[in-house]
């Protein structure tokens, strides 16, 4: 097997001595290098050692910056040294494997070179997936070093969908992290590695039309970024088995009655063809998820925990059959003097009151008093819908235009949902469900104790794992997330972020180079941190391969 | 032949040098571990006198008055890295070490010493400036004190075959010298090294002119003054193309062209980086060479904390009869002068006390050497050394 060519030698020095954790080596002068570059040098009983690259600097004999400015005619701007002050750049490398487990720290003088793409994947773990025992390859991207050497990049999916490990975690500013293009192009590739599995994704479309067309196959896609795509043992497909379900929004009939950035024509078209259906919530079918509503609401005292008790199961509101007679009901327990209760006072009714009439006067339509049978309406309830999902579907769930509160209540809903079709054993359901949702931050802050979602959420990541739920999620700021739901993820992944979110305590364990490069990622690069990695490392991936189109 | 009883006693295997020289009754004693490293601070010019300068002719053409000062600095360098005169740079380095002292059978008390000597010629690249080493030589030597004062000669030969063959892997060879100073016998040992180093320097002069490495456009500078004690006169065309740059030199040197006034009466002259002496001549008594000597300020004396540092002594073998005659030409001063002053930048700051008037291509130099000493370590404990003995030595029963 050829080797590429010699770059540096291995330098121990009486400071900086070679350890089994790392080594410090310096390069030839016309050698360039990068962060996450992996190289390999010999050791001990002929094996080899592989290192990432962490750290580069440049050093001369210069004892101090007064010593340069006096070399260069006590501050001459103009002067080109005669002869260049000796210096060289060195790199400190993390070891990340050894082909024969030794963990000898590497010899002084031993020459450095770019590993191969063998090496890096055995260095990986990669050609350790054993896909005859139930592990598959997932693509995950591309590694990309100095030296123009392209390696695809795999996770496990035992370690990514279960059961060794579970859960996704992605961080990075909007619109230049590129996490949502990271997701769907996992999700992708799931989809075509896994498809023997019986496994269902849904997934929450939280801006815009975002991910409204991934049927629809992406026409602008080049040669290269086609390539790409292949270089991850990838097709440039669009997901199959795709079904929409808009938020229902009133007096839109040229909308398809959707509350939604999609195209009209493109609603009406799925209504029609059934791909596409409008959800509504009832008082009568969703009393009980009242609570999801609310789950924003602070309630240090439980108040509104109890009315919810009572709503549900007090016979004072067993004639409630909709959202107005609720509210007249609510109503009277407002009034002094009309209906006496020992437990809530008065006022927290009131509080109640008011908090529920804002948001079910206030919306565009998704709580109905009943469901409308008209086929132009296409109304359906998102649980049903859900528990029917089979393996192989896609389901997008549009929860863009929705108000807030709406969202936690969508988003309550779905997981509640699934999460009791794994615990009753619902007979058809998929033995993996991913759920992929952005603003995690929304549905499990860092700042809140309780909440009812985070309960949930927090029984997913804790849980889910063995449950057969996997949550693929992102943010802006990771460290706005609830410190059990991030970390409970088995794999972070980490886009372009800025300054003060790396000084963050979520930061702290990843060292400090490759931190500052994460304020200067390009779009589609990311660092990725996955179980079967001994290291961090960037990758890049391939633009999406389903359509996307910008907002009306 | 009186044997000390420590001898008696000892395998072959075990013997070191210190049990052979009490073989020899030299009683040594051995000396605390100090290196001699500071004789460099002795001016190599201390030992000339004004009678060696030549009178009344000075040492450039057209000759001009001796306190005349004149700045070689023009606004546009015509010279840089690309067209410099130099892209060679040698030096020579020693680190002595005194071992143990011995007592001779004429009643004298003399120093064992050792010492490593070197010499380096580094190259650099017109184009990007890089530095390269392109010849190294090192050895190390013993010198062991014989006739007169010291030890028998065939002794001496006997003890000089045993220390070579038994650190022969170390490079180390030992050399008899002469002891004539009644005072101070260790300067005799210092001035053998040093001029055992001299060889070295001349050794690889000699190789760069036999492979047309120098020549008029890539002329080196020696660190040090060029009056190498033992030059051969047929290989003083060797120096034609050296140009020597002292950086510590003697500020009292009378010079009878100034009417005996010291050379440092006129460095204070010297106020502007550029500035320059005229040439003087200087001739060695005994000694076919002849040299021009002048004295240039390469660092400005505003940043220094002593007025005349920062002013390098420059010398030049004159080889041709017309240089002997009328000195070197004004403008090829004035040029080599030039030259120097581009190896101003960079500098040795904070690296070496002598940076004001050091210049960074002989830094490099004499420290690929210093790195590339041996351990002063094993030099100190040379007597403690297990030797390699071959059958029986004389005396040594």
């Amino acid at each position: 097997m050829a080797h590429s060519e010699l770059i540096g030698k291995v330098s121990a020095t009486q400071r900086s001595p070679t350890s089994a954790d790392e080594f410090s080596f310096w390069l030839r002068d016309d050698i360039v290098i990068a962060p996450f570059d992996m190289v390999a040098v010999g050791n001990a009983n002929d094996s080899i050692t592989i290192g990432v690259i962490r750290e580069i600097y440049h050093t001369t004999d210069s004892e101090n910056h007064i010593a340069n400015y006096v070399s260069h005619d006590f501050g001459s701007v103009d002067l080109e040294a005669t002869t260049p002050r000796l210096g060289t750049v060195y790199a400190i490398a993390e070891v990340l494997y050894n082909d024969k487990e030794v963990y000898m720290p590497v010899r002084d003088g031993i020459s450095v070179r770019f590993a191969s793409e063998t090496e890096i994947r055995s260095a990986l773990g990669i050609d350790n997936i054993d896909e005859s025992k139930g592990h598959t390859k997932i693509p995950a991207g591309y590694l990309m070093m100095s030296n123009d050497t392209t390696v695809p990049i795999f996770l496990d999916s035992a370690f990514l969908v279960g059961p060794e490990g579970a859960h996704l975690n992605i961080s990075g500013i909007s619109g230049l992290a590129t996490k949502t293009s990271y997701a769907m192009f996992l999700l992708q590739g799931i989809a075509q590695k896994m498809k023997k599995s019986s496994l269902a994704t849904i997934i929450f479309n939280v801006k815009g039309d975002d991910l409204l067309y991934i049927d629809q196959a992406n026409q602008d896609l080049s040669d290269s970024v086609v390539k790409n795509w292949q270089k991850c043992g990838l097709e440039p497909l669009p997901f199959e088995n795709v079904k929409y379900y808009f938020p229902f929004k009133e007096g839109a009939p040229s909308k398809g009655y959707a509350n939604t950035w999609c195209a009209p024509e493109e609603v009406v078209e799925r209504i029609k063809n059934g791909s596409a259906k409008n959800y509504i919530y009832t008082f009568d079918h969703d009393a009980e998820k009242i609570d999801l509503l609310l789950s924003t609401v602070e309630d240090p005292n439980f108040t509104i925990d109890s009315i919810l008790s009572e709503i549900t199961s007090s016979s004072a509101f067993n004639a409630v059959d909709d959202w107005d007679e609720l509210l007249a009901h609510v109503d009277a327990h407002c009034q002094k003097g009309q209906i006496s209760d020992k437990t809530t006072p008065i006022q927290s009714w009131r509080r109640f009151k008011r908090l529920l009439g804002t948001i079910v006067r206030s919306s565009s339509g998704l709580f109905q008093n009943a469901p409308s049978q008209s086929p132009e309406k296409a109304h359906t309830f998102l649980s049903d819908c859900i528990e029917g999902i089979k393996p192989g579907d896609t389901i997008v769930v549009d929860i863009a235009e929705l108000a807030e509160q709406e969202k936690c209540l969508v988003f309550g809903d779905v997981i509640r949902t699934i999460y009791r079709m794994k615990t009753e054993g619902t007979q058809d359901c998929p033995s993996r469900v991913i759920i992929f949702v952005d603003e995690l931050n929304k549905y499990a802050p860092d700042n809140i104790r309780n909440s009812p979602i985070l309960g949930d959420l927090l029984e997913i990541t804790e849980r889910g794992r063995s449950l057969g739920i996997i949550l693929f999620s992102a943010e802006q700021f990771r460290s706005a997330v609830h410190s059990r739901v991030k970390g409970n993820c088995g794999t972070n992944i980490y886009g372009r972020t800025n300054a003060s979110e790396i000084a963050t305590s979520d930061y702290r364990y990843i060292p400090k180079t490759y931190a500052n490069m994460m304020t200067r990622l390009n779009k589609g690069n990311l660092i990725i941190q996955h179980p079967l990695f001994r290291s961090l490392m960037k990758i890049a991936f391939p633009l999406p391969s389903y359509k996307q189109q910008k907002n009306k | 032949m009186a044997t000390h009883s420590l001898t008696e006693t000892r395998k072959d295997q075990d013997k070191t040098l210190f049990d052979l020289f009490n073989e020899y009754n030299l009683n040594p004693i051995p000396a605390s571990y100090r290196s001699y490293e500071h004789l460099d601070d002795i001016p190599q010019d201390i030992g000339i006198n004004s009678e060696r300068i030549r009178r009344s002719t000075s040492g450039e053409y057209p000759p001009r008055s001796v306190e005349a000062v004149k700045n070689v600095r023009s606004n546009s360098p015509p010279f840089s890295r690309e067209n410099s005169y130099f892209s060679l740079f040698l030096d020579g380095c020693r680190r002595a070490y005194y071992l143990c002292d011995i007592a001779s059978a004429s009643g004298s008390l003399l120093p064992i010493m050792a010492g490593q000597i070197s010499s380096a010629v580094v190259q650099r690249d017109r184009e990007n400036g890089k530095i390269s080493l392109n010849q190294y030589v090192k050895k190390g030597l013993l010198l062991l004190p014989h006739g007169g004062r010291g030890l028998n000669s065939d002794d001496a030969n006997n003890i000089k075959n045993v220390i070579d063959s038994s650190f022969q892997h170390l490079n180390i060879e030992a050399k008899l010298i002469k002891m004539k100073n009644d005072e101070k016998p260790q300067n005799d040992a210092l001035t053998h090294l040093n001029m055992e180093m001299q060889n070295l320097e001349i050794l690889l002069l000699e190789q760069l002119v036999h492979k047309g490495i120098i020549d008029q456009r890539n002329m080196i500078i020696v660190d040090g003054a060029l009056q190498f004690q033992r030059i051969d006169k047929e290989k003083i065309s060797h120096l034609r193309y050296a140009v020597g740059l002292s950086k510590n030199f003697n500020h009292h040197l009378k010079i009878r062209t100034l009417k005996n006034r010291e050379v440092g009466s006129v460095l204070t002259k010297l106020k502007e980086v550029g500035d320059r002496t005229v040439a003087f001549k200087l001739k060695i008594e005994g000694d076919a060479k002849e040299y021009a000597f002048w004295y240039l300020r390469i660092r400005s004396s505003n940043a220094l904390n002593y007025p005349l540092a920062g002013i390098v002594k420059l010398e030049k073998v004159l080889v041709t009869e017309e240089e002997r005659e009328s000195g070197l030409s004004a403008d090829l001063i004035d040029n080599i002068s030039r030259c120097v002053l581009l190896e101003t930048s960079c500098s040795a700051y904070g690296l070496d006390f002598r940076w004001p008037s050091h210049i960074y291509p002989i830094y490099l130099t004499e420290m690929v050497q210093k790195k590339n000493f041996t351990s002063d370590y094993i030099y100190h404990n040379l007597v403690r050394h297990k030797l390699a003995l071959r059958g029986e030595h004389n005396g040594a029963q």
